[in-house]
């Protein structure tokens, strides 16, 4: 994913799992994320909107601008489908990644 | 916070539901990030209000915690405009390949156009090319002298050479030079070490090389005390020299070589291609002066060349050189300075050497630029038609939303790609006619490796092809906002289409012109030419080997010496198995050399004012049979000629014509300058008129004696044979150094081959006119087709009106064509009397045929009219063909 470290792949992941079932703004983003992963998952702001202009210039994400249900205007952002494509295989990846630092976290001595 | 704004306007998202940002946005992105960061913070406070904070708590804590507001901002705005960038740059190259593409397709459509076009323009820049090609390596670059801006010729009086005391006397006294050196051109005998032969090469005092900064690539220059006498027998030579004598050896330094009969050591080689004073400079040995050499004018005709100090001009050192001469005056060194003698002057070394070349070379680059103008005139013209149909299809995909830069574009890539196949063909053109440009400046001072195209070349043909490019895609572009215009405010021609018809016409009435003056130069050189070595010369070139000998003054001072050196030559020659018979003669015939003394007659002394020249020569037994020329009366040399016998003389018929008119020339006595005081010669033979001194003109007056009674010491042998002259070289050689191995030979050369090259002035300059010639006419009947079909197309719609009431497409054609004749023929005519003034500039070159030559004049003139109606035939025909109703609705 693009980003130098870890984080900021995950951060994308995270972004795109988030919408997954529907789209949503930056804010809605951000209070889903928190309220799936708890408070260890709270964003900062100054990384996730630079995440989502990513995203959207690499094609995976669409963006346009509507009304909340309060009437509020704000950019609501959806998945496309090489964006699903991304999701999946960086799922994968990710699951690959945690498995091994998880079998290295658990070796015993030799 | 801002009250709300309404949903956004200007940018549209593409079908990926993405906004299509260009770098050109960047107001817009800023907005539109600015816009979302704000509406995160105004959902984060209606958060918080629907918690119970107040308004000003939620807003106040909403702004805290979104840390880095202004930080997000700025990045997530690099982020966008990056990729816009990025997708600009993707579009842009994108546009430029179809671009190409199409333009390609175009052109290969139409595939006869395409050459026309593409010829054109190579035609321009490619003469261009060839012209500055040969500026460059004749001009510009090939001086490897250090800092030469400050190297300057000095004549103290005049265009007359100086003596090395002069030198000296200018060293002590003028202060504007940091040194002063001086040398002279000389033809040196080279024996010792391999076969004897003359070159050309040069005396130098010691300080000229490191004067002018020329560096030996292996040994040494000069040292300083080394043009004093004693330490003088050494010599530096080129590296041409340096090839053939010594065949690259690099212990050369060591060796000595035989200079005129002394030897000399050779301590150094110069760098390839260093053409100073001239390509041909072999060898340099130190001009020493030695007390009994004073009056060895050899080093009396030094040309002096000085390195200006750092705050001197020519200007100042001119007048210090002038104070210089006035000390020189008062202190009695020289005699009075004559006020009728030329002041002191001082030349830019640079500018001497190549004084004759370079005005030439500008003025045949400023020709070129004017064919490059022109033809880019006719290129943009044949393109017209084209682009007035594009222009239509341009207009409405503008009118649609193309942008107007995307439109510029597409036609400055298509004449970007015309520009490029043009400059392509250029470079073939370039590297294929600079070599005989060369050639045909042959006596310039212009090294061989000219016809390697170098980087100013190049970099010149594409920097041209770039801005023809450029120049003919943006003229095309303003043609598609003519038309926008029209479109938009419907009416017909406008103004500026008149306007342009009538330059038109005169660009192709021009080139026309142009065309005829050269063609009517290159027709007259060429006839001269032929005329030159058509006439009978009186001899028979054909089957006859020439060369000459030059018997060193050293070993045969003496007259008799010299006969008999001669004569055993003679003998030799003739007993070459293949050679029917062989004579001397002490000038070469054509070569540009005579001794025209004044005739004496006995007892008919010359009147007050008159003047009676001949041509003298002495001559060998067997010279007259061996240049085929007849006997006519009396008899001519043989063996009882010699010093003792009675002095005698055999002259020519145009002599006994203008001399003895009527009587006969056997028996009378006659002299000139250079017989001795008071003899007299008997005439014992009439001979044919011979062209020996100039092909030019008739038979001159001559009178020749006898080799045994007046020999000269360096003699033109004539040999003739039987067989081809080019393989009797190698036996002719060796029978000369049979009888002294270390008398240098010229090359032989088959006499047909000087022939050839005495006529050499009125062939390349027919050669030269008449390319120039050719170029011109392809443009000129280049520039007719365009102008053609530019105003047919114009004037289509009346066309069609005719044809509609009735005309047919033979009268519609018969009226262009005649239209175009009229043209020509007023191109023609003003051709005709450019031409009638310009011919006389040809003046002595001219042969046997008048400046104002009518055949030539009318011959040319009627050519040219009918290329010109030719090229207007296709253009003529192509309108009589179209559909009127189809000409009507366009």
């Amino acid at each position: 994913m693009s980003g130098g470290d870890i984080f900021t792949g995950t951060l994308e992941m995270l972004v795109l799992k988030a919408l997954c079932w529907q789209p949503m703004h930056g804010y809605g983003i951000n209070k889903w994320l928190q309220s799936h992963g708890g408070a260890t998952l709270k964003v900062n702001e100054g990384a996730l909107y630079p995440a989502l202009q990513r995203l959207v210039v690499q094609g995976y994400v669409a963006e346009a601008w509507d009304r909340t249900p309060n009437g509020r205007e704000a950019k609501f952002y959806t998945l496309l489908p090489p964006g699903r494509a991304r999701l999946t295989s960086e799922v994968r990846r990710w699951q690959e990644h945690t498995s091994a630092v998880q079998a290295v976290l658990q070796a015993a001595p030799a | 916070m801002t009250p709300e704004q309404p949903l956004p306007a200007a940018i549209e998202p593409d079908r990926h539901g993405r906004l299509q940002w260009y770098p050109w946005h960047r107001h817009a992105i800023r907005t539109e990030v600015e816009r979302e960061l704000r509406s995160h913070l105004l959902l984060h406070v209606d958060d918080l209000r629907a918690q119970g904070m107040s308004a000003e708590d939620a807003e106040a804590h909403a702004r805290q915690q979104f840390e880095q507001y202004a930080a997000t901002l700025t990045h997530c705005q690099e982020i966008r405009m990056s990729a816009a960038g990025k997708a600009r740059r993707g579009t842009l190259w994108h546009e430029f390949r179809q671009d190409v593409r199409f333009a390609l397709r175009t052109l290969a459509r139409r595939p006869g156009h395409a050459a026309l076009l593409i010829g054109t323009l190579a035609i321009g820049v490619g003469s261009s090319a060839v012209v500055l090609q040969t500026l460059d390596t004749a001009v510009l670059s090939v001086f490897p002298f250090r800092r030469p801006a400050e190297l300057v010729v000095v004549e103290p009086m005049g265009p007359v050479s100086q003596s090395k005391q002069m030198l000296e006397l200018l060293r002590r006294r003028s202060t504007d030079f940091t040194a002063i050196a001086g040398y002279s051109q000389w033809g040196f005998t080279l024996t010792g070490d391999g076969h004897p032969e003359e070159v050309d090469g040069g005396r130098a005092t010691a300080n000229l090389f490191e004067l002018l900064g020329l560096e030996a690539q292996l040994g040494r220059t000069f040292a300083e005390g080394e043009d004093q006498p004693g330490n003088d027998a050494v010599a530096v030579i080129s590296h041409g020299l340096w090839l053939r004598r010594f065949g690259a050896d690099s212990s050369v330094v060591s060796r000595t070589m035989e200079i005129d009969g002394r030897p000399h050591q050779v301590i150094g080689v110069l760098p390839a291609a260093t053409t100073f004073p001239t390509q041909k400079t072999e060898v340099w040995i130190p001009a020493t002066i030695e007390p009994a050499d004073a009056d060895d004018y050899s080093t009396n005709y030094l040309t002096l060349v000085g390195r200006l100090g750092p705050d001197a001009t020519i200007a100042s050192a001119e007048a210090g050189v002038n104070r210089a001469l006035e000390g020189m005056v008062v202190d009695g060194i020289i005699p009075s300075l004559n006020p009728a003698d030329p002041p002191p002057s001082l030349t830019p070394l640079r500018t001497w050497l190549l004084g004759r070349i370079r005005p030439t070379l500008l003025l045949l680059f400023g020709a070129a630029c004017a064919i490059l103008g022109l033809a880019c005139a006719n290129v943009a013209n044949l393109l017209h038609v084209q682009t007035r149909s594009r222009a239509q299809e341009l207009a409405i995909r503008a009118a649609l939303g193309a942008g107007r830069g995307r439109l510029v574009r597409q036609l400055v890539t298509e004449s970007l790609v015309l520009a490029a196949a043009a400059a392509v063909v250029s470079v073939g053109l370039a590297a294929a006619l600079s070599g005989a440009l060369v050639l045909a400046l042959a006596e310039a001072v212009v090294p061989s490796n000219a016809a390697v195209l170098g980087s100013i070349t190049i970099g010149w043909i594409i920097a041209v092809s770039l801005l023809i490019g450029l120049g003919l895609g943006l003229y095309r572009s303003r043609w598609v906002e003519s038309e926008l215009s029209i479109l938009h405010l419907r009416s017909g021609s406008s103004g500026q289409v008149v306007g342009w018809r009538r330059a038109l016409s005169i660009i192709a009435i021009t080139q026309v012109t142009v065309a005829v003056v050269l063609m009517i130069g290159a027709a007259l050189m060429v006839q001269s030419h032929r005329r030159l070595v058509g006439e009978d010369p009186g001899f028979r070139a054909e089957g006859v080997l020439s060369f000459s000998v030059a018997p060193p003054s050293a070993r045969y001072s003496t007259d008799e010496q010299q006969a008999a050196y001669h004569k055993a030559v003679l003998e030799q020659l003739l007993a070459i198995p293949g050679v029917t018979v062989a004579g001397a003669v002490h000038l070469m015939p054509l070569s540009g050399n005579n001794w025209n003394p004044t005739l004496h007659i006995e007892g008919a002394p010359l009147p007050e004012g008159a003047s009676r020249e001949v041509d003298w020569r002495s001559a060998s037994p067997g010279y007259f049979e061996t240049m085929g020329v007849g006997l006519i009366r009396g008899r001519m040399f043989d063996e009882s000629d010699h010093a003792s016998g009675m002095p005698v003389a055999v002259v020519t018929e145009a002599l006994a014509r203008r001399d003895f008119p009527g009587s006969d020339p056997i028996g009378k006595r006659v002299r000139t300058g250079f017989e001795p005081e008071g003899q007299y010669v008997t005439i014992v033979g009439v001979v044919a008129d011979m062209k020996e001194f100039t092909l030019a003109g008739p038979g001159r007056p001559a009178i020749y004696r006898p080799l045994g009674q007046m020999p000269i010491s360096t003699m033109a042998m004539m040999v003739r044979t039987s067989q081809s002259p080019d393989a009797l070289s190698d036996a002719v050689r060796e029978a000369v150094w049979r009888v002294d191995p270390e008398v240098p030979i010229s090359n032989p050369r088959p006499f047909e081959s000087v022939v050839r090259h005495a006529a050499a002035p009125q062939r390349r300059f027919g050669t030269l006119l008449g390319v120039a010639g050719a170029l011109a006419l392809v443009i000129a009947l280049v520039g007719v087709y365009g102008m053609v079909s530019y105003v047919a197309d114009q004037r289509s719609r009346e066309y069609a009106l005719r044809k509609a009431f009735g005309a047919t497409g033979r009268d519609i054609s018969l009226a262009i064509m005649q239209w175009a004749v009229t043209l020509a023929a007023a191109g023609v005519l003003a051709g005709l009397v450019a031409a009638a003034l310009a011919t006389r500039m040809l003046g002595t070159y001219l042969y046997g045929i008048a400046p104002l030559d009518l055949a030539t004049f009318a011959g040319v003139g009627a050519v040219m009219v009918l290329a010109a109606s030719l090229a207007s035939v296709r253009p003529a025909w192509r309108v009589a063909r179209a559909d009127p109703a189809h000409l009507l609705r366009a």
